[in-house]
C-alpha cells in the first residue's frame, strides 16, 4: 500500500471519527399544520418534535410523533389519527436530508437555507426541497420552515362528503431549537 | 465503551446513510389511550365502550321498522316503525349523561355512562376499556285502571359493565354483563330480574365503514316467551354523522326491551330493518 493511500484512509478514518462529535439536537421541537377549507379551518400543534443536525456534514433528521398533535376539538384528533394518518400503523413522520451549501452556511450566524431530502408521512416517501431559516447563537441553533403538503401525495384520502371541511393542501410549520450534544 | 471501541474499528460502518435518524429514534416513552374501539356509542342496540367526546352534544335518532316477514302488504315492515331519539352530552372524557324517548310504551329514559378505565397502549398499557352504564326507563303509556295509579309499576332499570378491547386496527370486541330489573311484569310466568351477558363485535372494512353485530344471552331462569336479541349491521361514518343500518330481532331500542323482552325470532323471519343516525354538535 502506498503512503498516499495509507494517509487517505487514515484521514478518512479520523474524519469519520470526529464527525460523530458534532451533533445538535432537541426532543421538544414545534410542528403545526393548518388546513383551510370552505366549511372549517383545522389547526393542530405538536411540541414533541425530535430533530438532530450534524454540523460537520449538514445532514439533518426529524421525527414527528403523529399522536402528539393537539387539536381544538377532540373529534378532529380522533379522525386525524384513525381515519387519515392511521397513526397505529404509522406512528411517526420522518425527514432525512441535507442542508444545501452547508460549508458556506455553517460559518454564518444566520442565513436562509435550502433543505432537501426524503419526507415520510403515512408510510409514503417523497423527495422534497424546501426553504427555511437558520440562526446560530452560542450553543443554540434555531431552524424554522413553512411548506405545503399535498395530502394526495401521501395516500391520505378525503371522502367527497367531507371535501368542504378539509383542504387538499395543508400548511406545515416546523420550528426547532437545537442544543449541542457533548 | 463497546460502542466507542466498535466505532474506532469500523467508523465507516457506523456512519452510514440514515444513521442520524436511527440515532434520533427513541423507544415509545408515552402511554396513549386507544381510540375508535367502536365507531358509535352503540354497537347496534348494545351500548359500546365509546363515550361522547367532552363538550359535545350528540343527537341520535333510531328507527326499527315492522317485521320483514309481514311481506309485501306492509312493504316488508316499512309501513310501521318504532322511533327513538336521545340527546347525550359529554360532560368530560369519563362522564356522559343523556335523556331519551322511545315510542314503544311511550318510554322516557335517563342514563349515564361512566368510563372507569381506558384501553391503553404504549409504556403503561392496559388491555381493555371499562365502562359502567346505568339507565332508568319510565313507561308513560295510558293503560287500564289496574296499573294506572302505580307510578312504581312503570319503572325499569338497567345496570351494565362493558369491557371492550380493540384487538387490531380492524377488529374490536366487547362483553357486557348486564342486570335488568322490571318493577312490573305482565304475567306470573315472567320474572322481574333478568341477568344477561351482551357481546358485541366490530370489523372495519376501511376507516369509514364497519360491520357490527351484538348478541345478548340471558342467564339463569328467564321467561321463554321471549328470545335473545341478535343484531347485525353496518356503520358508515361520514366525518361527523354516523349512519348505522341493521337487521335485528328486537323492535325495542332500550335495554329493558331488547334484553328482556325481545319477541322477534330469526328462524321465522321475524326481524326488523332499522337504523341509528347520530350527529355530534360541538358546544364549546
Amino acid at each position: 500500500m502506498s503512503i498516499k493511500n495509507t494517509l487517505y484512509i487514515l484521514f478518512l478514518w479520523l474524519g469519520m471519527l470526529f464527525a460523530n462529535d458534532s451533533k445538535y439536537m432537541t426532543r421538544e421541537g414545534f410542528a403545526s399544520f393548518f388546513s383551510h377549507a370552505p366549511l372549517e379551518d383545522i389547526y393542530a400543534e405538536n411540541n414533541t418534535v425530535s430533530c438532530m443536525l450534524n454540523t460537520q456534514s449538514g445532514e439533518i433528521a426529524f421525527i414527528i410523533p403523529i399522536k402528539e398533535f393537539q387539536f381544538e376539538k377532540s373529534l378532529m384528533k380522533e379522525h386525524f389519527n384513525e381515519n387519515y394518518l392511521e397513526s397505529d400503523l404509522f406512528p411517526t413522520s420522518t425527514f432525512v436530508g441535507k442542508i444545501e451549501s452547508w460549508n458556506e452556511i455553517k460559518g454564518l450566524d444566520s442565513s436562509k437555507v435550502t433543505v432537501s431530502g426524503d419526507i415520510m408521512i403515512h408510510g409514503y416517501k417523497k423527495t422534497i426541497t424546501e426553504n427555511g431559516l437558520y440562526k446560530k447563537s452560542g450553543d443554540t441553533i434555531i431552524g424554522e420552515t413553512t411548506f405545503h403538503i399535498k395530502l394526495e401525495d401521501f395516500g391520505i384520502k378525503i371522502p367527497t362528503i367531507v371535501f368542504k371541511n378539509i383542504a387538499e393542501i395543508v400548511d406545515v410549520t416546523i420550528r426547532v431549537e437545537l442544543k449541542g450534544q457533548k | 465503551m463497546n460502542k466507542l471501541l466498535l466505532q474506532l474499528c469500523f467508523p465507516i460502518i457506523l456512519f452510514g446513510q440514515g444513521s442520524l435518524l436511527d440515532e434520533l429514534e427513541v423507544p415509545e416513552q408515552k402511554t396513549h389511550p386507544v381510540t375508535d374501539i367502536f365507531k358509535g356509542t352503540r354497537v347496534v342496540n348494545l351500548q359500546s365502550v365509546e363515550m361522547v367526546h367532552p363538550n359535545i352534544l350528540q343527537f341520535m335518532v333510531s328507527h326499527r321498522f315492522g317485521a320483514i316477514n309481514d311481506g309485501f302488504y306492509t312493504l316488508f315492515g316499512l309501513d310501521e316503525a318504532e322511533i327513538r331519539f336521545d340527546f347525550q352530552y359529554g360532560y368530560s372524557d369519563r362522564i356522559t349523561l343523556g335523556v331519551g324517548r322511545d315510542s314503544f310504551e311511550k318510554t322516557y329514559e335517563v342514563f349515564s355512562k361512566i368510563k372507569i378505565k381506558d384501553q391503553l397502549a404504549g409504556k403503561n398499557s392496559f388491555p381493555m376499556a371499562i365502562v359502567f352504564y346505568s339507565a332508568m326507563f319510565i313507561n308513560t303509556e295510558e293503560t287500564g285502571p289496574t296499573m294506572d295509579s302505580y307510578y312504581n309499576n312503570r319503572l325499569s332499570f338497567v345496570n351494565q359493565f362493558i369491557f371492550g378491547r380493540k384487538l387490531s386496527k380492524s377488529l374490536s370486541v366487547e362483553i357486557a354483563p348486564t342486570f335488568v330489573h322490571r318493577n312490573f311484569v305482565l304475567t306470573q310466568m315472567d320474572i322481574h330480574d333478568t341477568y344477561a351477558v351482551g357481546i358485541g363485535a366490530k370489523n372495519a372494512i376501511n376507516p369509514w365503514v364497519t360491520i357490527n353485530m351484538d348478541y345478548c344471552f340471558r342467564l339463569g331462569s328467564f321467561s321463554t316467551q321471549y328470545n335473545n336479541s341478535l343484531s347485525i349491521g353496518l356503520d358508515i361514518e361520514t366525518g361527523g354523522h354516523i349512519f348505522q343500518i341493521h337487521v335485528t330481532n328486537s323492535q325495542g331500542m332500550f335495554e329493558r326491551s331488547f334484553i328482556s323482552e325481545t319477541s322477534g325470532n330469526w328462524s321465522k323471519g321475524e326481524v326488523y330493518f332499522g337504523f341509528n343516525l347520530s350527529r355530534p354538535f360541538q358546544m364549546k
